[in-house]
């Protein structure tokens, strides 16, 4: 039986206290190691807690992903009679979803549907009348999953991944034409036209994989920077978020000269917080870097929190800033509110009041974020964050395939290697929409080509 | 006493069939409703091309004799592909028709196991007091019973078949041979439903009414490569007889549209299921009206005969059309046309009644080779004659998907059937980098002689072989190149420079350079093998593939693991798959229709899923351990 390293998220599908994350293998405890510093590697105590960090990876830039507990259990005293890692993570589904492919990224492979209780009942843990179970319970989950490939791909992003594949398709169709119908060779597509189309196959793939990865927000969090004159409260803010005096907060203009980052969770979002100096004209040579350095920090942001202080009168130059952010996602916080508002403001379109200070409105704040960055996140339907996790490893797969097919085309390596690179981008785009392989290949030959005695 | 084995049919199955079984030490009756027609090539004169040539070269290192007889009669061959990758380098040649048959009865003739006898067969006899029927003897149209022990079914296209063109109609085989009109009775009745295949032929004209200064010549290769490993390419030295090519054109097309209903193919003469593989040209330009041109080519089919086959140009359309159409082509302007082309319509089983051995699963000893399991090919045909044969002499012997194209071509007929005539692509093959036409004797010929069909000297030579090129590998991958003795050649062949001593291994990895090109770089190795010069110029052929490669190579032969390993998990016979737990409905049937070998051949049948085959698992680790 095979034993690679599997990994599922072991509780039900929805918001709850505590999620788990399962993982079995020979090399479970290895596989985990990579994501979670404080277990000692070679005398790991089984059935025995331990606390940490998981990290996306085992490189010191990786980031945190969540704060857990986390129990091995060591073959053969386990479920599946393997080593066992339950990784005991934060309860929203994106955290735990998160987790989960961090173990994947870093050597586990999706568990199948009832895979767990399969490897039980080979490994003699379970007997026959239980396995039986296994078998509903397979064929139960794979009913569900068949149509969760393409349900919780939206239309749009499945038929773009089944435009990719079918253009992978004529690719192959045209070399195994001038391979296995040699004499019509010259109605093949040449390897400078199918190099040539492959770099916008590329671009749109790449572009593809960005946008369907929602993990991706979860795994490396959302560049955040937090804008605004002087003194309006931008570092209070800051603290505020994360709940500790980072930067330093004076009531003279100008405190902050450098660019401040800092890592927060807010809900299922990680926030890569950037603190600025105050954006005005300024002579001040050092302060003068810092504020040309928040502008550049600005236009690099995925999110940007623009705070006016609300007890005093408005100023146009504010007016003028966010003008000059319009295409990003700006919310307009009005800070200071704990204070008597300044006349001037019924005007301002705002999104939200909070006091920085006294950590007012910073809920409301939190949920915008968390609604903004994690729509379609927080599906409660587990097949559908398995399925996904699983789509965007396969469609990275189908991008290497396809640049490695590039390289060789370039190279002058010859087509039959070429074709083969290209079949198995072509397997993994069928995986993602579920399709098996079966005849394509021969049927589109001979639907696109007049071939034959 | 030796068994006693009956061949029915005496095309490509049927002599690879009767001779196989013959060698293994059976005796062998081959009935041929004609013997001036044994081994006939009813179509193209050619044998192999991609995929087929693979087959060819697979025969020959299983012991079969169609590479020796292609090597004897060829009057043409050119390897094709040599610019696309090792794995589809396609061997093909033209053969002389007559000679071709000549040779291969000959060979029968000689083999003193076998007794040819013309005779058509009219009934198959059945024991069927058992579980499972037993074959036990065949009837003649004379009304004579002979006792067999295993009968082989290799009719081709003989089965009902009716030839047809415009309005006309003929009841017989192709080539204006005599149909087999009793056998299907029998075979109904034995319980096999017969399905129609119709393919086609182009006409032939006369070599003398061509003008081929109006199109391109396509001449042979220089360099020869024999099909048969044990063919020495010096000895194969002959004249050569060029083919030519030339096209369709808007006129011929027009003709064609003008006249399409008088092809009995869309008069509604023809129903059977027709081939996407040789469309006939009225199919081309229906199906492709945007091509305003599609090749033809114009090919000898022999040395003593002014015939001409007209690749391209299959037809069911009326004579006269024909003649106009043809004559529309450029350089066949004068065209006479000697023989009209025609469709045929034959009857076929469905394959999928027979196990991976192309035995009957309800009929022991009942094997059925070629075009009657829905291939089409001659190659296909011989390969699966070779297979029955082998197996109805009491040899177990199946070919894996991974081992073989001949195990492609199995496995693909009994597991999914199929719609249509089965021809034999490379792209069917999963692990074709492994199939390499070069490497086919390294992969069968032991199987070969396990079977006793392949003499021990040749064997001995294989073994020399395979370690003759294991030994230069070996000492190759520990030769390093100093830059100054190198970058010379790099520097020509626009190969990055080396600055530090460079493995010639790696050397030889790299696009811009083979084997041949570095070799001298490296002093003359120490051990010498005993073995034919021609042999040894094979060595050096799979010295820089497997080098060059590699990486590839062990790529899919990681794959291949993964493949055998379910490949190796029997499905006992007696399962009743309608009483598993969670199977899927469809699966079940299927399963229980065709009952599969192993976990490997039930996942490759349509309507069976990932799924059921976990469940699958699940079953027979509870049941059995």
């Amino acid at each position: 039986m095979d034993s690679d390293v599997i990994a599922a998220i072991a509780t039900p599908p929805g918001v709850g206290a505590v999620g788990i994350i399962r993982i079995s293998g020979k090399d479970a405890i290895k596989v985990f190691g990579r994501i979670f510093r404080n277990l000692p590697q070679n005398k790991v105590k089984s059935h025995q807690m331990y606390y940490g960090h998981i990290y996306s990876g085992p490189n010191v830039n990786d980031i945190v992903i969540d704060e857990v507990m986390v129990c091995c259990m060591l073959s053969p005293r386990s479920y599946t009679t393997e080593d066992i890692v339950e990784i005991y993570a934060h309860g929203g589904m994106a955290t735990v979803h998160a987790v989960l492919e961090a173990t994947i990224n870093n050597g586990a492979r999706l568990a199948l549907p009832g895979e767990f209780t399969k490897r039980a009942f080979f490994n003699g843990r379970i007997n026959l009348t239980q396995a039986e179970a296994v078998m509903d319970l397979i064929s139960a989950k794979t009913d569900a999953a068949r149509y969760a490939g393409l349900r919780q791909l939206g239309g749009g992003l499945s038929r773009r991944i089944s435009d990719g594949r079918e253009q992978l398709l004529t690719w192959i169709a045209n070399i195994e034409l001038s391979i296995d119908y040699p004499e019509h060779e010259e109605e093949a597509m040449n390897r400078e036209a199918i190099l040539y189309q492959s770099q916008a196959w590329l671009d749109d793939m790449n572009i593809l994989l960005k946008t369907s990865n929602f993990g991706r927000v979860i795994r490396e969090g959302v560049k955040t920077v937090i804008l605004g004159r002087p003194n309006v409260g931008k570092s209070t803010l800051l603290n505020a978020i994360i709940g500790e005096d980072r930067a330093i907060v004076h009531e003279i203009p100008g405190t902050t000269r450098d660019v401040l980052a800092e890592q927060v969770r807010v809900g299922d979002v990680v926030l890569h917080l950037m603190d600025t100096a105050g954006i005005r004209d300024t002579e001040d040579p050092i302060e003068s870097i810092g504020v040309d350095k928040s502008y550049k920090v600005a236009q690099e942001a995925e999110l940007i929190l623009y705070v006016m202080d609300r007890s005093a009168p408005p100023e146009s130059e504010d007016m003028k800033i966010l003008r000059g952010l319009e295409g990003k996602h700006v919310l307009v916080i009005l800070n200071k509110c704990d204070l008597p508002a300044a006349a001037g403001w019924s005007d301002v379109e705002f999104t939200h009041e909070v006091s920085a200070y006294n950590r007012q409105g910073l809920d409301s704040l939190f949920e915008d974020i968390n609604r903004k960055f994690c729509q379609g996140l927080l599906s409660s339907d587990d097949t559908d964050i398995i399925t996904r996790e699983r789509h965007s490893q396969l469609l990275r797969a189908a991008i290497v395939c396809v640049r490695r097919a590039m390289d060789e085309l370039r190279l002058g390596v010859e087509e039959d290697l070429v074709s083969i690179s290209l079949r198995e981008a072509y397997t993994a785009l069928g995986e993602i929409l579920g399709l098996e392989v079966t005849d394509d290949i021969v049927e589109r030959i001979f639907s696109e080509f007049c071939v034959g005695k | 006493m030796s068994k006693h084995i009956i061949v029915i049919g005496g095309g490509h199955a049927g002599c690879e069939a009767a001779l196989a079984a013959a060698r293994m030490g059976c005796k062998v009756t081959l009935f041929a409703m004609s013997l001036d027609s044994l081994a006939m090539m009813p179509c193209n004169p050619c044998i192999g091309g991609s995929a087929k040539g693979h087959l060819v070269r697979e025969i020959d290192a299983l012991g079969g004799e169609m590479g020796k007889a292609i090597d004897a009669t060829f009057i043409q061959s050119r390897m094709l592909n040599a610019s696309k990758g090792p794995a589809v380098y396609s061997l093909r040649a033209q053969a002389d028709k007559k000679r071709y048959m000549s040779y291969m009865k000959q060979v029968l003739e000689t083999e003193s196991n076998i007794s040819l006898r013309e005779a058509e067969i009219v009934d198959i006899i059945v024991d069927d007091s058992g579980k499972t029927g037993k074959v036990t003897a065949v009837v003649t149209e004379s009304s004579s019973t002979i006792l067999a022990d295993a009968v082989i079914v290799a009719t081709g296209t003989y089965l009902n078949a009716r030839c047809l063109y415009g309005s006309t109609v003929n009841y017989n085989g192709p080539n204006g041979q005599r149909a087999s009109k009793g056998l299907r009775g029998a075979l109904t009745r034995l319980g096999f439903p017969l399905q129609r295949f119709k393919t086609g032929t182009p006409a032939r004209i006369h070599r003398r009414s061509v003008d081929f200064s109006k199109m391109a010549i396509q001449p042979g290769d220089e360099k020869l490569v024999p099909f048969s490993f044990e063919s020495d390419p010096r000895l194969l030295t002959r004249e050569q007889i060029p083919c030519y090519l030339t096209y369709t054109n808007t006129a011929t097309h027009e003709i064609i549209r003008e006249s399409l209903h008088l092809s009995s193919m869309y008069s509604g003469l023809i129903d059977a299921t027709g081939t996407r593989y040789c469309p006939s040209i009225e199919d081309k330009i229906v199906r492709f009206a945007d091509k305003d041109r599609h090749p033809v080519f114009i090919e000898p089919e022999g040395m003593d005969t002014e015939e001409m086959y007209v690749q391209g140009m299959s037809s069911a359309l009326p004579e006269d059309v024909q003649i106009q159409v043809y004559r529309s082509i450029g350089g066949l302007e004068r065209c006479e046309i000697m023989r009209p082309a025609y469709a045929i319509e034959y009857d076929c089983i469905d394959a999928t009644q027979l196990n991976l051995q192309l035995e009957a699963k309800h009929v022991n000893g009942l094997y059925f080779a070629g075009q009657i399991n829905g291939s089409s090919g001659y190659e296909e045909a011989a390969a699966q004659g070779l297979i029955a044969g082998i197996n109805a002499a009491g040899t177990n012997l199946i070919i894996g998907r991974d081992e073989g194209y001949i195990g492609v071509l199995i496995d693909d007929l009994v597991t999914k059937g199929t719609a249509e005539p089965y021809r034999m692509m490379t792209s069917r093959a999963e692990y074709r980098l492994l199939l390499r036409q070069d490497n086919a004797d390294l992969r069968l010929t032991k199987k070969g002689w396990e079977a006793g069909l392949i003499p021990t000297s040749r064997y001995e030579t294989l073994l020399i072989k395979k370690n003759a090129i294991a030994s230069e590998i070996n000492r190759l991958s520990k030769i390093n190149i100093r830059p100054d003795d190198v970058n010379q050649l790099l520097e020509k062949r626009g190969s990055a420079l080396i600055s530090t001593g460079c493995r010639i291994t790696d050397l030889i990895k790299r696009p811009e350079l083979t084997y041949w090109d570095v070799i001298n770089l490296s002093p003359t190795p120490e051990q010498e093998f005993q073995l034919p010069e021609y042999v040894q110029s094979t060595i050096d052929e799979q010295v820089n593939i497997q080098i060059k490669y590699e990486g590839y190579i062990s790529t899919q032969l990681t794959q291949a693991e993964a493949f055998k390993k379910m490949e190796h998990k029997s499905l006992p016979d007696d399962i009743d798959y309608e009483g598993i737990k969670g199977l899927r409905l469809e699966a079940r049937q299927k399963l229980n229709k065709l009952r599969p070998v192993n976990l490997g051949q039930a996942s490759r049948i349509t309507g069976v899923s990932p799924a059921d085959i976990s469940i699958l698992l699940v079953y027979l680790k509870g049941k059995f351990g």
